[in-house]
């Protein structure tokens, strides 16, 4: 048993600088503790589903390790700037405004074309309408288009809407939203206000009620009028 | 927070008690292995002690049959079976008298034991 920990350990560090070496190109969407987790878990659990010559102990405990080394791992990096820079990377630029930084395209591994790519897919053609693009620690491309090739905004028209955050559901299918409400900040007596106010005189005939944060409640009635 | 320090005490945990494990392990393959090494090894030497192998024999069975739902826990059931199947086989040659074939089952048991051994201690050769 203790064999399989200590393999397990070595395995999970051993992929860790490996996929550190491969770039942020190979890495997707995830960190780069999460990939190798994903990688081992996958693998670990279907083991013994498959193979009946193994142990189900061969499973549990390697993958309670797994959980247990990936949240450690998380904290470490949270802890320490230093060895999250030395293992998940830090982003990197490779297009400040306009101008294509060979060097870190060249150290990400990534060619011209999937810059190009990637910025086409992001709605930018033409590079020279690009401020920044940054490669982060996920291997995600970030596009900050300059200030001239973003469409315009409030700001930018001057104009001052009212900041409406975003709307909190406090009733979903006649069910009050205990989590909504605390969100929106209000009460279910200030619900229940609006609810008389409005005609309802129960939660049981609203399909959804939502109110955002500057206060705008919204009723939609459960016959969908 | 909680979960770090949970991940923590349960690393510790598990460590511990795998450590252990294999220690256990390791201790109880010994004994196995020397109640084995007592056997006499040749066919001539056996049948000369048949009464003293019988009861080699009976003691063995007993141990394993104690230690097996142990064994099928923590190690492979390919290394498991091929001890299970040489103590199978050592102990009905030795209950017949069929002395050559019991010789050749404690060299296998001798030698499934020590690779079960070798598996479950942590070594280069076993982690590599």
């Amino acid at each position: 048993m203790a064999v399989i920990v200590v393999r397990l350990v070595f395995v999970y560090l051993y992929l860790t600088i490996i996929v550190r070496f491969m770039g942020k190109r190979q890495i997707g969407e995830m960190q780069m503790s999460e990939l190798v987790t994903a990688f081992m878990l996958s693998e670990l659990a279907a083991m013994p589903v498959t193979d009946t010559q193994i142990p189900l102990l061969y499973c549990i405990i390697p993958v309670l390790v797994l959980a247990c080394l990936e949240i450690l791992v998380s904290f470490a990096f949270l802890r320490s700037g230093k060895l999250a820079r030395l293992i998940a990377g830090v982003p990197v630029v490779v297009l400040r405004y306009g101008k294509i930084d060979r060097r870190a395209l060249l150290s990400s591994r990534m060619t011209l074309a999937e810059l190009m790519g990637e910025l086409r897919q992001k709605g930018y053609p033409d590079p020279n309408d690009v401020a920044y693009a940054i490669l982060e620690e996920n291997g995600r491309l970030s596009v900050i288009a300059k200030k001239a090739a973003q469409p315009p905004d409030a700001r930018t028209l001057a104009r001052h809407p009212r900041e409406t955050g975003i709307c909190h559901t406090i009733i979903a299918d006649g069910n009050w939203s205990a989590a909504g409400l605390s969100l929106s900040g209000h009460t279910a007596e200030d619900a229940r206000h609006v609810l008389r106010q409005q005609g309802y005189h129960d939660a049981a005939e609203v399909f959804l009620m939502t109110v955002d944060d500057a206060g705008t409640w919204r009723i939609v009635p459960m016959n969908g009028e | 927070m909680r979960n770090v320090i949970a991940a923590f005490i349960l690393l510790i945990a598990i460590t511990g008690v795998s450590a252990w494990s294999s220690i256990h392990l390791c201790g109880e393959l010994d004994t196995l292995g020397a109640m084995v090494a007592e056997i006499p090894a040749d066919a001539d030497s056996m049948k000369k002690d048949a009464d003293g192998v019988r009861t080699s024999a009976e003691r063995l069975m007993e141990k394993w049959d104690a230690m097996f739902p142990y064994l099928a826990y923590v190690t492979g059931y390919t290394a498991l079976n091929r001890a299970d199947d040489a103590v199978l086989e050592f102990c009905s040659a030795a209950e017949n008298g069929s002395y050559p074939d019991a010789a050749v089952a404690r060299l296998k048991l001798l030698d499934a034991l020590t690779r079960m051994r070798e598996l479950e201690s942590v070594t280069p050769g076993s982690i590599f």
